[in-house]
C-alpha cells in the first residue's frame, strides 16, 4: 500500500508543486519567526552573561543599597575569596562645547572577572588621573586614547579630569560591571564617597559549590538581599529582558499562523482539484478491489509524505534564512540550532498539510468504481454550497459584526485605555472573517457568475473564455480566491488603519501646536534675543521649507501694568505656515492668545483689551484659540504701532510634507552666530517621529504579510496549471480551430487577473471596513478620527494583484502552448 | 426461431448446475437510470446465470444493457430490484465494503480502456490486487501468466510505454493474478487490431481451460463471440436469445437478425 502510495506521488508530483511551496514557504516563516526569538534570547543571554562573567555568586538587594554589614557578612563565609562591590556613580562628560551622561564605576576586583571585559584598546587605570571609557562614549565624543576629558559629578557638581588610558567595550545596560567608564577604586572613593551600590559579585575558591554557598548566604546576609549563582542571574535577567522579545516573538508567530492558514486553504484546494484529475485512476483503484477506506487512506498518506518533505524542507529554509540574518544584523549573537524549534514547525507543516488532506481525501473517496469506465465524468463533488455552510457564514457575519459594533460603542462610553473596546473589536472582527471566509463557496461564484454577465459577454472571444472557465468550477475558483482575499483583508486593514490613526493624531499634535518650527535666538543668560535679517532670509531657501514667516518681538502691559510679550507677524504669510486656521479671523485690530493667557489677562473670546508700550496704545479685540502656543499674536503692524522699531525675533518654519526635519535642521544650525544659541522647537520633530514609528509597523506588518501573499499567488498559478492539465483536449481543440498561442495566453492571464481582482476586491472591502472599526476601537471618543484612506495604497495593493494574476499565468501559459493540438486530440485520458 | 428453441433446451439442462464457487447467477434484476419521464430502463427483469469455468459471451446492439448488466452483476453498480448471487454469496445488500472486498479477492476485470494506473509499471500492476489485499503473489502463477501472455520482456514498463495489445494483455493477466472465480470483460478486443485481438481472445479461452475460471465477455464482434463456450443475446434490456455452440456463422445469423451491429 505504501509502496503503491509512493508510485503515485513519483508519476503525480507535478501536481503536488503548489502543496510543496506552500508548506514549504508557511514552514519557513514559522521556524525563522521561532529561530529569531532564539536568536535574541541568546544575545541577550551573552550580553547578560559578559557582565558577570568570572564571578561565582552575584548578590543583589531588592531596595538598591547593600549595607556594609553585609558585605562583611558574606566575606566572612568559608569559601569566599574575594567580594567586589559594585559601585556606580553618575555625571556629565563634557568634550569641547557638547556634554553627555556618562555613569562611573571602579575597575572590577576580581580577575576573572576583569579578564572577561577585555579591553579595545589601550590598558585599565593605574593612577587616580586615568580613565578607561567605553568604545560607544569614545565613538560619539571621538575620544582616544591619550586625550583628556572632564567630567562633573551629578551628586557633588564638582569637576574632576581625567586621562584616557584605555577603551572598554560597550556598556549594553543590563550588567553590573560593565559601565560608561572605569576608574580605579581610590579615584571612586574620591570622586563619588556616597555612591551607590548595585550589587555584589563575589568570588569562591574550587572547593566549594556556588550553589550551596548560596543558599548559606542568603539565609545569614538576611531577606533583603538576594543571592544567586552566575547561571541563575543570568537566566532571570533573560526571562525579564526577554518579556519585550516573547511579545514581539507572539506577533511574529501572529503571522506566521496567518501564513500557515494561506497555506491550508491552497493545499486543500490543489489536493481538491489533484483528485478531481485522477477520477479514473481511483476509479480504476476501486473497482479491482480497493476499499473507499483504503482509497481514503492512500491520499491522506499521499499528503502525509508531501507535507512531511516540504515542512522540512521549509524548515531548513528557516533556519538557513535566519543564520544568513544572524550573519548580517547580530553579528555577536550566536545562532544555536535548538531541535524544539526546528521540529515543532515541522510538525505543524505536517499537521496543516494532513488538516488540509481531510475535506478532499473525503471526495477522493467518494469516486465510484464505475467512474473509472464511464467516459463521461461524473461530479465529483455537489457544487452548490450546502444550507449549512450559507447559515453559519451568515450567522458568524451577523456574529461578529454586532460583537465588533459593540466593541465600537464600548470605545465611545468607557474608557479606552483599558485596551477592552479594542479586544472586543478584534474578536467580533476575527469571528466576521471566519463566517466572510467560510460565506465565499457562496459569494464569489455569485460575483464571478456576475462579472461575466456585465463584462463577460461584452469582451472578446478569449476573455469570454476566461470568464466560462471562470464559472465552470465555482468551488475552486472560491478557494482560489480565498487565500488571495485573506491576505488582502490583512493588508488593507492595516493599511488603512495606520493611515486613519495618522491622519486623526497629525490632527491633534497640529491642534496642540500648528507650528512645524520654531527658531529663536537665545543669549548666554537664555534671554530672547534679536537675529539679523541676512541668517533669516537665507534659512527661507533651504530646500524643504515650504512657507516662512518672520515673528517680531514686543514687550508691551495691558492698563493693569500686567507685562506682556507680543509676537507680530505678517498674518498672511504666517496663515501659510501654521496647520491649522487659528489666525483665520485674525485682522490688524485683534490679538490671539491662548486660553491659560487670557485667564491671566483676564479676558476671554470677544472682550477687548488694551495694550501700552512706548507711550503708543492700541485697544485689540481678543480672540481665544487653542493651541497657538502661550504665544500672544498680533499682525505686524499692530506691533509695530506699539514698538516702532520691534527686532526680529525668530521664525515659523512650515516644512514640505516630504522633507526631513532632520535635513533642515542641519542646514539651519550652519548658520554661525556668535554668542546666540537657536532655541528650536515645533511640533516637526514629534511629527516625524511618530509618522516614523506608525510607518515602521505598517511595513513590518507588510513584510511579515508578504509570505501569505506569496502563498495566495503561488495558489493561483496552481490552479491555472492544474486546470491547463485538465483541459489538454479542449485546449487542443481550441487551438485546431484556430485559436492563436497569444490567444492562449491572454485568455490564462485574463483568467489569472480575474481570479486575483475578485479576491483582492472583496479583500479591499473586508479591510478597509475592518480598518475603520478598528480605529475606532482604539481611539472611541478620546481624539477626534480623522478619516482618511490610502487611496494610493489601496490602488497599488489593485496593481499588485493584477500583476500577481499575471505572473501566476505565465507558467500555466507555457504548459498550455507546449500541447501540439494533434498531440493534445489524440491523448486518452 | 433457432435461439428461442435453443434456449428452451438450454435452460431445461442446467437445472443441475452446483452453486458452487464461480457460480453466478442474476434473479429477476431491473436496472433503471433516472427518474420520472427521463428514466431508462437499462435492464428489464434480467434472469441468467454463468456456470463455473463457462467462457460466456454477452452480445447485442448499442445500449442493449450490455455493460450495464456486466457491471451490476459484478457489483459495481447497484441493482433497482432484483438478485445477484455469487457462489453461496447474496450481493445485494451488502455493504461497499464487503462487495469492494468480493471484487478484490473473486473477481477480476478488463476494459475496452483505461486498465492500467499510469503510475506504476507493468509488474505493479498486475499485481495489484494482491497489493490492494495485503497477500502475497503466487510467483509460480505470476510467471505462468506472464509467459504465457508473452508480455515478460515488458514487465518494468509502464502503461505510456505499452502498445494497446499489450496493455489489454496485461490487464488481464491483472484479472487473473488473484485466482478470481470470475473475470468479466467488457470489449476487451475493442480497441484492438484483429491480430491482437485473437492473441487475447485465445488467452482467455486458455485460461478457461487451464485454471478453470468462469469468464463473462461482453462483444461486438461475431469472430469474438466464436471463442465462447455460449453467447446470450441482449435487446433492450431484456434477454432475446441464447447459443450454445457459437460459430461465427451462428452468432452472425443472430445479430443480423437482432439489429447487428451498427
Ligand atoms: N449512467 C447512466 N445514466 C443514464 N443512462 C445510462 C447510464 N449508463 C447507461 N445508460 C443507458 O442504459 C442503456 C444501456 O447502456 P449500456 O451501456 O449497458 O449499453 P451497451 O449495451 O453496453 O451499449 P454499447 O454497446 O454501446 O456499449 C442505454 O440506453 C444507456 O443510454
Ligand atoms: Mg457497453
Amino acid at each position: 500500500m505504501i509502496s503503491l502510495m509512493l508510485q503515485q506521488l513519483r508519476t503525480n508530483w507535478k501536481r503536488t508543486t503548489a502543496v510543496f511551496l506552500a508548506v514549504l514557504l508557511g514552514v519557513a516563516f514559522v521556524t525563522a519567526s521561532l529561530f529569531v526569538g532564539n536568536l535574541y534570547n541568546n544575545s541577550l543571554r551573552d550580553a547578560t552573561g559578559d557582565q558577570v562573567l568570572g564571578a561565582d555568586l552575584v548578590v543583589t538587594s531588592e531596595n538598591g543599597d547593600i549595607d556594609a554589614s553585609v558585605i562583611s557578612t558574606i566575606a566572612e563565609q568559608p569559601g569566599v575569596v574575594s567580594v567586589d562591590n559594585r559601585l556606580l556613580t553618575s555625571g556629565g562628560l563634557s568634550v569641547g562645547s557638547t556634554s553627555s551622561y556618562l555613569s562611573i564605576g571602579p575597575i572590577p576586583q576580581i580577575e576573572a572577572v576583569r579578564a572577561n571585559i577585555p579591553l579595545k584598546e589601550g590598558v585599565w587605570p593605574t593612577a587616580p588621573d586615568e580613565i578607561a571609557i567605553s568604545q560607544a562614549q569614545a565613538d560619539a565624543g571621538g575620544l582616544t586614547v591619550g586625550e583628556t576629558i572632564s567630567w562633573t559629578s551629578w551628586e557633588s557638581d564638582q569637576t574632576h579630569t581625567f586621562t584616557i588610558v584605555g577603551i572598554s567595550p560597550n556598556d549594553t545596560g543590563i550588567g553590573m560591571s560593565v559601565m560608561g567608564a572605569f576608574v580605579t577604586p581610590d579615584s571612586f572613593v574620591q570622586i563619588a564617597p556616597d555612591a551607590r551600590s548595585i550589587g555584589l559579585l563575589v568570588d569562591l575558591d574550587d572547593t566549594v559549590s556556588p550553589g550551596s554557598v548560596a543558599a548559606s548566604m542568603e539565609s545569614v546576609a538576611g531577606s533583603s538581599v538576594q543571592v544567586r549563582t552566575f547561571d541563575d542571574y543570568v537566566d532571570d535577567a533573560v526571562e525579564y529582558y526577554a518579556g519585550g522579545a516573547v511579545a514581539i516573538q507572539v506577533i511574529v508567530l501572529g503571522f506566521a499562523v496567518i501564513a500557515m492558514i494561506a497555506a491550508g486553504i491552497v493545499i486543500a484546494n490543489s489536493f481538491e482539484i489533484s483528485y478531481a484529475q485522477r477520477t479514473r485512476e481511483l476509479g480504476l483503484l476501486r473497482s479491482v478491489g480497493a476499499t473507499a477506506r483504503q482509497v481514503r487512506r492512500m491520499v491522506l498518506m499521499e499528503s502525509a509524505v508531501i507535507g512531511l518533505i516540504s515542512a522540512v524542507a521549509g524548515a531548513l529554509c528557516g533556519v538557513a534564512i535566519v543564520a544568513s540574518l544572524n550573519r548580517l544584523l547580530f553579528d555577536s549573537g550566536r545562532l544555536v540550532f535548538d531541535p524544539v524549534r526546528f521540529i515543532v514547525p515541522v510538525m505543524l507543516g505536517l499537521v496543516v498539510t494532513m488538516i488540509a488532506a481531510l475535506a478532499p481525501s473525503r471526495t477522493a473517496m467518494r469516486v465510484q468504481p464505475l467512474q473509472a469506465i464511464r467516459q463521461t465524468e461524473a461530479p465529483l463533488v455537489d457544487h452548490r454550497a450546502s444550507r449549512l455552510r450559507k447559515l453559519a457564514s451568515i450567522a458568524l457575519i451577523a456574529l461578529g459584526l454586532a460583537v465588533m459594533g459593540g466593541g465600537i460603542v464600548l470605545a465611545f462610553t468607557v474608557s479606552v485605555d483599558s485596551g477592552m473596546p479594542m479586544l472586543v473589536g478584534i474578536l467580533g472582527g476575527a469571528v466576521s472573517f471566519l463566517g466572510v471566509l467560510i460565506s465565499t463557496q457562496v459569494v464569489v461564484p455569485a460575483i464571478a457568475r456576475f462579472m461575466a454577465r456585465i463584462v463577460g459577454n461584452r469582451s472578446s472571444a478569449t476573455g469570454e473564455l476566461a470568464f466560462s472557465n471562470l464559472n465552470r468550477n465555482p468551488r475552486r475558483t472560491a478557494s482560489t480566491s480565498t487565500a488571495l482575499l485573506m491576505g488582502v483583508t490583512l493588508i488593507t486593514m492595516m493599511a488603512v488603519g495606520v493611515t486613519m490613526i495618522k491622519s486623526t493624531l497629525i490632527n491633534v499634535v497640529n491642534t496642540e501646536n500648528p507650528i512645524d518650527l520654531e527658531i529663536e535666538g537665545r543669549d548666554d543668560n537664555g534671554s530672547l534675543t534679536s537675529l539679523s535679517a541676512s541668517e533669516l532670509r537665507r534659512w527661507q531657501e533651504i530646500d524643504g521649507v515650504h512657507a516662512f514667516v518672520v515673528t517680531y518681538g514686543g514687550s508691551v502691559a495691558t492698563t493693569d501694568d500686567y507685562p506682556v510679550d507680543l509676537v507680530g507677524v505678517d498674518l498672511t504669510n504666517a496663515q501659510k505656515v501654521l496647520r491649522t486656521n487659528v489666525l483665520a479671523e485674525a485682522s490688524d485690530d485683534t490679538l490671539v492668545i491662548n486660553q491659560d493667557l487670557g485667564r491671566s489677562l483676564g479676558v476671554t473670546d470677544g472682550d477687548t483689551i488694551t495694550l501700552i508700550a512706548n507711550g503708543n496704545q492700541v485697544t485689540l479685540r481678543v480672540i481665544v484659540e487653542r493651541g497657538i502656543g502661550d504665544h500672544a499674536v498680533v499682525s505686524q503692524s499692530v506691533l509695530e504701532t506699539l514698538t516702532p522699531d520691534a527686532p526680529m525675533m525668530g521664525v515659523w518654519i512650515r516644512l514640505e510634507d516630504s522633507a526631513s526635519t532632520g535635513d533642515v535642521l542641519k542646514e539651519v544650525r550652519k548658520t554661525e552666530l556668535p554668542g546666540i544659541t537657536l532655541s528650536i522647537s515645533g511640533s516637526a520633530a514629534f511629527r516625524a517621529e511618530m509618522l516614523d514609528i506608525l510607518d515602521t509597523i505598517f511595513l513590518i506588518a507588510l513584510g511579515l504579510l508578504t509570505a501569505s501573499i506569496v502563498i495566495a499567488i503561488v495558489g493561483i498559478g496552481n490552479t491555472l496549471t492544474l486546470s491547463v492539465i485538465e483541459r489538454t483536449r479542449e485546449t487542443g481543440m481550441l487551438r485546431a480551430m484556430g485559436l492563436k498561442r497569444g490567444q492562449v495566453r491572454t485568455m490564462l492571464a485574463t483568467e489569472g487577473v480575474l481570479l486575483a481582482l475578485i479576491g483582492c476586491g472583496v479583500g479591499l472591502i473586508l479591510g478597509t471596513l475592518y480598518g475603520i472599526a478598528g480605529v475606532y476601537c482604539v481611539f472611541g471618543d478620546s481624539f477626534a478620527v480623522v478619516f482618511s484612506l490610502p487611496w494610493l495604497w489601496l490602488l497599488e495593493i489593485v496593481i499588485v494583484a493584477v500583476l500577481s494574476g499575471v505572473i501566476a499565468s505565465i507558467i500555466p501559459a507555457r504548459r498550455s502552448l507546449r500541447i501540439e493540438p494533434v498531440e493534445a486530440l489524440a491523448s486518452v485520458s | 426461431m433457432k435461439a428461442n428453441a435453443s434456449l428452451g433446451t438450454v435452460s431445461k439442462e442446467r437445472k443441475g448446475v452446483s452453486r458452487e464457487r464461480g457460480y453466478i447467477r442474476a434473479n429477476g434484476i431491473t436496472k433503471r437510470y433516472g427518474e420520472g419521464e427521463n428514466a431508462v430502463v437499462a435492464l428489464d427483469d434480467v434472469s441468467v446465470e454463468f456456470a463455473k469455468g463457462e467462457f460466456t459471451a454477452i452480445m447485442g446492439a448499442s445500449g442493449s444493457g450490455k455493460s450495464t448488466l456486466m457491471q451490476c452483476m459484478a457489483g459495481l453498480d447497484a441493482v433497482t430490484s432484483g438478485q445477484i448471487q455469487l457462489g453461496e454469496t447474496e450481493l445485494s445488500g451488502l455493504s461497499d465494503d464487503e462487495i469492494t472486498e468480493i471484487r478484490r479477492d473473486r473477481m477480476g476485470f478488463v476494459f475496452q480502456a483505461f486498465n492500467l494506473l499510469p503510475a506504476l509499471n507493468a509488474e505493479q500492476n498486475i499485481t495489484l490486487p494482491h497489493r490492494l489485499a495485503g497477500t502475497r503473489v503466487d510467483r509460480a502463477r505470476f510467471d505462468q501468466l506472464v509467459s504465457m501472455l508473452g508480455i515478460v520482456d515488458r514487465l518494468d514498463h509502464r502503461p505510456a510505454e505499452l502498445s494497446g495489445g499489450q496493455q489489454q494483455r496485461v490487464a488481464i493477466a491483472r484479472a487473473l493474478i488473484h485466482s478470481p472465480e470470475i473475470v468479466f470483460c467488457d470489449e476487451p478486443t475493442g480497441a484492438l487490431d484483429s491480430r491482437s485481438g485473437e492473441q487475447v481472445l485465445r488467452f482467455l479461452r486458455e485460461s478457461v481451460d487451464t485454471f478453470g475460471v468462469t469468464v463473462v465477455m461482453v462483444t461486438h464482434s461475431a469472430t469474438a463471440a466464436a471463442w465462447s463456450d455460449r453467447v446470450v443475446f441482449l435487446a433492450d434490456g431484456q434477454i432475446s436469445g441464447e447459443d450454445t455452440n457459437p460459430s461465427v456463422e451462428s452468432v452472425l445469423a443472430v445479430i443480423g437478425g437482432v439489429g447487428g451491429r451498427s
